[in-house]
C-alpha cells in the first residue's frame, strides 16, 4: 500500500477464518482477566466493541479483522467500522425490512443478494444500542465548588486511541480559580461543567506522552492548579502475529502464549515517595537531556509532586514463572494474572 | 391435444381453460394487481432516488470542506495566521478560541464522517441489488403467466376452428333435414349450443390475446426499472470500490499523520494526504451528478409512460367490456378471421419445412 508520509504507516495484519475468532476470543479474554480499574478506558465497553468484530458477528460480510502489528490490538480502521455500524444500525434496520420475508427469498438463492441482506439484519440487530469504547472524547465533573474563592474542582477524564494503536486514559484532578486575568479550561452553569474545545485539544495532544509532562503543561496555565495526573493505557496485547521486542520474546515458547499489559503512570501530590514499578519503561524525563532533566528535577521541587510508574499483566499460565522472573530481573514487583 | 376433443368437451367451455380462468373482470384485476406491483417498484425506485440525493448533499458537504481546507493548509506555509483562519471557518469550530484544536483529532473525525458516507453508500449499492433481483424474480414470474396466456390463446384459437367447421357442418344438415322433424330440431339444438360455445372461445380468444399482449408491455417497463438500477448499482459499487480502497489508504495513517501535524512538522505532507481524501471524495460527487441526471433522464420518462399505459389500459378494457356484453356476429367473424390466420401461418410453416426436408432427402439421394 502506497505511503502517504514516510512512516506514517502502521504495521498491521489481516486476520481471517479461525485466526480472527481466535484473535477475538484471545484479546477479550485478557481484557476479562485484567480487573482494571477506573484509571483505564471501560473494559466493559472495549470487550463490546472487540466482540462486534467477531467473525460470527459479521458472518463473513468482512473479510476479516485488521490487526496492528505492534499494539496488537485492532487497527483504528475496525475500531471505526463498528462505531459506523452502530450509528447506521437503527436507519438500516428500518431500510432492510422483515427478516422472515428476506429469509424466504434467501432460500431460492443462498448465495446470492437476499441471503446477504439476511446477514445484514442479524448483523445490525446485534449491534443495535452496543455499547462502544470511546475513540477520543472528553468528559467533566464537578467535584466542589467555592464561591468565596471563586475557585471550582473539576475531575476531568479524557479517552483515546492513541496514534500507537493503545487504549489511553488520561484522568486529570485539577481546581481552576475564575479571574479576570485567565481563560477557564471549564464552564460551569447551574447544572453541568463543560471543558473547552481548547482544553480537549490540548490533552488530546498529549495521550502519546507522560503524565509528567502533561502536569507540567497544565500545571503552567495561568488560574489551574493540577492535583493529579494519571495516564492508564491497555495494551500492547502480545498474541500470534504481533510484533514482539526483542526483549519479551523470550517468554514466547509455544505458538499459542499470549501477553497482555495494562500500565499506569501518575503524578500526584499524595504520593509519598517516586516510585518505578514497570519493568519496561522508565520514567520518560529519564530519556531527555541533563538539561531538560534538570528543568524537570526544579519543577519538581517547586510544586511538590511525586510519581508512580506500574504495569501489570494477563499472561498463558506457561509464561508465569518466566514472567515473573523478568520481572525480578528489572527489580519490580507486579501483579500477574492468568489468562 | 385440442384437436383430438371430442364435440362435448368442445361444448363444455367452462371446462376447457381450467387451469386460468379468465373473464374481463379477472383480466381487469391482474392488469391492476402487476400495475400495483409496479408502482411498489417505482417507489422504490423513488425513494432511491432521494436517498441518492440526501447522499450527494452530504458528500458535497464533505468535499466543500476538504478543498477549503487543503487550501488553506498549502496558503498557511506562506501566511501563518491562515491556519487559525481556516480551523475557525470549520463547522467545528464555532468559537475563535477553539482554534487550538488538534489536527489529529480534525482529520479523525473527518475521517469517520467520510467512512460513515462511504459505508451508506455501500449499503445503498446493496439495496439496489436487492432491488434489482426483485424485478428480475418479477419478470420470470411475468413470463410464466405470459407463457399461459399463450398457450391458450393458441388453444382457443384451435377450439374456434374446430367450432365454425362444425357449426357450417350443423348449418348443411340442418338445411337438408325435414322441416319441423325431430331429426331437424336436435340438429337446430345442436346448432344453438355450438354457436353458444364459438362465442364464449371467440371471446376467451381475443381476452387472452389482449392479456397477453397487456402484460408483454407491463414487462417492457419492468425491464426498463430492472435496467435502470443495474446500471445505477454498476456505477456505484464502482465508486464506493474507489472511495473504499482511499479510505483504507488513508485509516493505516491518518493518526501519525495527525499527529505529526500537531507537532507543526508536516504541513505540507498532510495537504498531501487530504487531497488524497478530496479525491475518492470528489470522485462521488462525479457519480451522484451522473447517476442524477441518469435519473432524470429515465425515470420520469418511465413513469409518464406508465400513465399513458393506464390509459391505453382502460380502453382496451372498456372494450372487451362491450364485446362481452354483445357476442355479435362480427366479432366471432374477427376471431375465426384471427384463428384460420393462425392456422394458415402454421400450415405454411410446415409446408416450408416439409419443402426443406424434402430437399434434403433428395440431395442425400442424389450423394448416394
Amino acid at each position: 500500500m502506497t505511503e502517504l508520509l514516510p512512516g506514517t504507516k502502521i504495521p498491521s495484519k489481516l486476520l481471517t477464518h479461525e485466526a480472527e475468532a481466535l484473535y477475538i476470543t484471545r484479546a477479550i479474554n485478557l481484557l476479562k482477566r485484567s480487573r482494571l480499574n477506573s484509571h483505564y478506558p471501560d473494559a466493559r465497553a472495549l470487550m463490546s466493541h472487540i466482540q462486534a468484530l467477531a467473525p460470527n458477528i459479521h458472518q463473513g460480510l468482512y473479510p476479516g479483522v485488521e490487526m496492528h502489528a505492534r499494539s496488537g490490538l485492532p487497527t483504528y480502521k475496525e475500531w471505526t467500522r463498528v462505531q459506523t455500524d452502530v450509528l447506521l444500525a437503527p436507519d438500516q434496520l428500518r431500510q432492510l425490512g422483515d427478516r422472515s420475508t428476506l429469509a424466504e427469498k434467501a432460500t431460492r438463492q443462498p448465495d446470492g443478494i437476499f441471503a446477504k441482506q439476511l446477514k445484514k439484519i442479524d448483523y445490525y440487530t446485534a449491534l443495535h444500542n452496543r455499547p462502544l469504547a470511546t475513540l477520543g472524547d472528553m468528559r467533566v465533573a464537578l467535584r466542589r465548588v467555592d464561591t468565596t474563592q471563586n475557585k471550582a474542582w473539576f475531575n476531568v477524564v479524557l479517552d483515546k486511541l492513541d496514534v500507537s494503536g493503545l487504549f489511553v486514559r488520561y484522568t486529570i484532578d485539577l481546581s481552576q480559580q475564575s479571574s479576570a486575568w485567565n481563560k477557564p479550561v471549564v464552564t460551569l452553569d447551574k447544572e453541568t461543567a463543560q471543558h473547552t474545545q481548547a482544553f480537549q485539544s490540548l490533552i488530546y495532544k498529549f495521550t502519546s506522552l507522560d503524565a509528567e509532562f502533561t502536569y507540567v503543561k497544565l500545571a503552567s496555565i495561568q488560574g489551574l492548579e493540577i492535583e493529579r495526573v494519571i495516564k492508564g493505557v491497555i495494551g500492547p496485547f502480545y498474541i500470534d502475529h504481533t510484533i514482539i521486542p526483542q526483549t519479551l520474546q523470550p517468554l514466547f515458547k509455544a505458538p499459542d502464549h499470549h501477553l497482555g499489559m495494562f500500565s499506569v503512570d501518575m503524578i500526584a501530590h499524595d504520593i509519598p515517595e517516586d516510585r518505578q514499578n514497570d519493568p519496561l519503561e522508565s520514567f520518560f524525563s529519564e530519556k531527555l537531556s541533563p538539561d531538560a532533566q534538570a528543568g524537570y528535577q526544579r519543577a519538581r521541587a517547586q510544586m511538590g509532586y511525586k510519581r508512580f510508574k506500574d504495569r501489570k499483566f494477563v499472561a498463558h499460565r506457561a509464561m508465569l514463572p518466566a514472567l515473573r522472573q523478568f520481572c525480578e530481573q528489572h527489580n519490580t514487583r507486579n501483579i500477574i494474572y492468568p489468562s | 391435444m385440442t384437436s383430438s376433443l371430442s364435440l362435448d368437451d368442445l361444448l363444455n367451455v367452462s371446462q376447457l381453460y381450467a387451469d386460468e380462468q379468465i373473464s374481463v373482470r379477472t383480466l381487469e384485476d391482474t392488469i391492476h394487481q402487476e400495475r400495483d406491483r409496479q408502482n411498489t417498484h417505482v417507489d422504490r425506485l423513488s425513494s432511491l432516488r432521494s436517498r441518492n440525493g440526501e447522499l450527494q448533499a452530504a458528500l458535497t458537504e464533505e468535499v466543500s470542506k476538504l478543498k477549503q481546507l487543503s487550501e488553506e493548509l498549502q496558503s498557511h506555509r506562506q501566511q501563518p495566521s491562515a491556519w487559525s483562519k481556516l480551523v475557525s471557518k470549520l463547522p467545528f469550530f464555532s468559537k475563535p478560541e477553539d482554534t487550538q484544536r488538534s489536527i489529529e483529532e480534525l482529520l479523525r473525525r473527518q475521517y469517520e464522517m467520510s467512512a460513515l458516507r462511504v459505508k451508506e453508500a455501500a449499503e445503498f449499492s446493496d439495496r439496489l441489488d436487492a432491488a434489482k433481483q426483485d424485478l428480475y424474480d418479477e419478470i420470470e414470474r411475468l413470463n410464466q403467466k405470459i407463457i399461459n396466456y399463450a398457450r391458450n390463446e393458441k388453444s382457443a384459437a384451435l377450439h374456434v376452428i374446430q367450432l365454425s367447421d362444425m357449426k357450417t357442418q350443423f348449418e348443411g344438415q340442418l338445411a337438408l333435414a325435414e322441416r319441423g322433424s325431430l331429426e331437424s330440431r336436435e340438429i337446430q339444438a345442436m346448432l344453438d349450443k355450438t354457436i353458444r360455445a364459438l362465442a364464449e372461445n371467440s371471446a376467451m380468444l381475443k381476452l387472452f390475446s389482449t392479456a397477453e399482449d397487456r402484460l408483454v408491455r407491463l414487462q417492457d417497463n419492468t425491464r426498463m426499472l430492472a435496467k435502470t438500477i443495474t446500471q445505477l448499482q454498476a456505477d456505484i459499487t464502482t465508486y464506493v470500490t474507489i472511495a473504499s480502497e482511499k479510505l483504507d489508504l488513508i485509516a493505516g495513517q491518518i493518526q501519525a499523520i495527525g499527529a505529526a501535524a500537531d507537532a507543526s512538522m508536516v504541513m505540507l505532507e498532510l495537504r498531501q494526504s487530504l487531497e488524497a481524501m478530496t479525491e475518492s471524495v470528489n470522485h462521488t460527487t462525479r457519480f451522484v451528478s451522473e447517476t442524477q441526471a441518469y435519473f432524470r433522464d429515465n425515470v420520469d420518462q418511465m413513469v409518464a409512460d406508465l400513465n399513458l399505459y393506464d390509459s391505453e389500459t382502460e380502453a382496451v378494457l372498456q372494450g372487451n367490456l362491450a364485446m362481452n356484453e354483445v357476442y355479435d356476429d362480427m366479432q366471432i367473424a374477427e376471431a375465426i378471421s384471427i384463428a384460420m390466420e393462425q392456422k394458415v401461418t402454421l400450415e405454411l410453416q410446415q409446408e416450408q419445412k416439409n419443402v426443406v426436408l424434402d430437399l434434403h432427402t433428395s440431395k442425400h439421394t442424389a450423394k448416394k
